[in-house]
């Protein structure tokens, strides 16, 4: 990050992990007070738990009112999953079945959160290496059914898309063709790796990887049914030189180029 | 219910008890367990590293299959109770207190109180440090009154072991460990006068007159503590020395 807090990167805005900066004080928190002098700052969250049937944590919702209250983010995202059960809280993004039971809980949840912070979040669809028999909706419908009801918008993560739809046999099309445009407020891509062959052939999604040339597709696919929309870059583990992500950023913004009509309003970050 | 079906995920990711959640899967049996376990590898993995980043002192101790099983057994009896996971691992030292393979280094836990403490001490509350003219415009009659309020990053430790030594002889930047007296005792404190986590070891009287301060005695009864243990205690210069760290933040009378 220290990187950016001088603002020599040319970047439209830095994407952060809110529950990174939940501190009271201290050098993160400086620092992302220097980043915020020239970048706008988006808050995702990976802790909030939209999905659990036990309700999204009060203390957890105060914290990240106080984190966009100073940071005054241009967009607050979450995801489609769950990961506190019984107030233990497991490190990872967990698929929901997508029952309707799932969509009373989450829509709940979301709206509650909404309230909480006074704006509307966007929320992520996941990767996923399984579905559930208790699925009724597929996961698509089940956002849609999720955006109506609560007014919150969609971060479309298109790498997700690819990786659950190889893992879990759906068809990608059908899914940009089922889900409201309009919702859509931000695209993620991401890189992920392969392992296997044959039946064993799982993708997984680790965010330590140059993007595949079948997500660009996609995200050409998805600009083309969209418009343009900003788009983040996300590289979490084995980060390469920032040359590298920069360079993955300009190839992001060439695709969303193509497809404005006039001036193009969306950036890459 | 959502509800059983939250838990029995949760127990693949933590623990790979997969039988709760196999029959609420679509996916094939033939590929399904090795699926689960990539659930699985993900929470494992990125909580030890949590535990890894919060603790590296310990593990350069032990070395790095050593730190991961103790991280695994840990990991195993005390999830993560809340998502912010920079508070993750606080029980850490106390689990290695009881964690068999480690007995026979029984300074560890005291040297990861030292890690943790230095923990708490990067995320706690920014505050500015007593300007040293407040001090000097309190009339010589009323020194001894004055209470202090201490910085919200201030922590002091006290150990039956040299735990700031084996910290300092254990960074990334020394490569030769020397001989080392186990059984010299050590006490000292961690402060973040700025954006820097600092630790200094003090003699026990100044440990006895921090301790006494941060409770809200009166600098008068906290020197008359530290005098009491060691005669030679000297008050001017400790206190010049902890204006200058900005240990305190504000005087009252």
């Amino acid at each position: 990050m220290s990187d950016f807090a001088s603002g020599t990167p040319s970047a439209a805005w830095i994407e952060i992990h809110s529950e990174n900066f939940f501190a009271a004080g201290g050098p993160r928190i400086a620092q992302l007070e220097q980043v915020r002098e020239h970048y706008a700052i988006s808050c995702h969250g990976v802790g909030l738990s939209l999905g659990s049937a036990q309700g999204v944590d009060a203390d957890h919702l105060s914290a990240l009112r106080t984190l966009v209250d100073r940071f005054e983010p241009g967009l607050v995202s979450e995801h489609l999953s769950f990961s506190v059960v019984d107030d233990i809280y497991v490190n990872d993004l967990l698929p929901l079945p997508y029952t309707e039971e799932a969509l009373v809980t989450v829509a709940q949840n979301v709206d509650q959160t909404q309230e909480r912070l006074g704006q509307q979040i966007l929320v992520e669809n996941p990767s996923s290496y399984l579905t559930f028999v208790d699925s009724v909706l597929t996961e698509w419908d089940f956002l849609t059914a999720l955006s109506q009801r609560t007014g919150c918008g969609l971060l479309l993560d298109v790498n997700n898309i690819y990786v659950s739809a190889e893992n879990n046999g759906f068809d990608t099309t059908a899914y940009l063709d089922g889900i409201p445009g309009d919702a859509v407020g931000e695209i993620h891509l991401a890189g992920h790796s392969l392992e296997g062959d044959g039946e064993d052939r799982l993708l997984i999604d680790t965010h330590g990887d140059t993007v595949a040339d079948p997500v660009w597709s996609l995200y050409k696919l998805a600009l083309e049914k969209l418009g343009p929309r900003p788009t983040l870059i996300e590289w979490d583990t084995d980060i390469p030189d920032l040359e590298v992500l920069l360079g993955e950023g300009e190839t992001a913004q060439r695709h969303i180029d193509s497809v404005s009509s006039s001036e193009g309003s969306s950036r890459v970050a | 219910m959502l509800h059983d079906l939250q838990k029995s995920f949760a127990d693949v990711a933590l623990t790979n008890s997969v039988e709760a959640l196999l029959p609420h899967v679509a996916t094939p049996r033939g590929a399904i367990e090795r699926r689960l376990g990539v659930y699985h590898a993900n929470t494992l993995n990125s909580l030890i590293d949590v535990l890894s980043a919060a603790y590296p002192v310990i593990q350069r101790i032990v070395g790095d299959r050593f730190f991961q099983a103790l991280a695994k057994d840990f990991i195993k009896t005390h999830p993560p109770q809340q998502p912010t996971l920079f508070r993750y691992g606080d029980a850490l030292p106390d689990f290695i207190s009881s964690f068999a393979p480690a007995n026979d280094l029984p300074y560890l836990p005291d040297v990861a109180r030292l890690e943790w403490t230095r923990v708490e001490a990067y995320f706690a509350a920014d505050s500015a440090a007593l300007n040293p003219e407040r001090l000097a415009e309190v009339p010589a009659e009323q020194i001894a009154d004055i209470k202090f309020s201490v910085s919200p990053t201030l922590r002091l430790l006290e150990s039956d072991v040299p735990i700031f030594t084996l910290w300092h002889v254990n960074q990334p930047d020394q490569d030769r460990v020397p001989e080392i007296d186990f059984s010299h005792p050590e006490s000292g404190f961690v402060l973040r006068p700025a954006h820097t986590v600092m630790q200094r070891v003090v003699p026990m009287e100044t440990l006895i007159w921090l301790r006494a301060l941060t409770s809200g005695e009166t600098l008068g009864t906290a020197t008359e503590l530290a005098l009491t243990h060691e005669n030679t205690f000297d008050l001017q210069n400790t206190l010049r020395q902890h204006l200058v760290d900005g240990t305190f933040t504000e005087l009252y009378l």
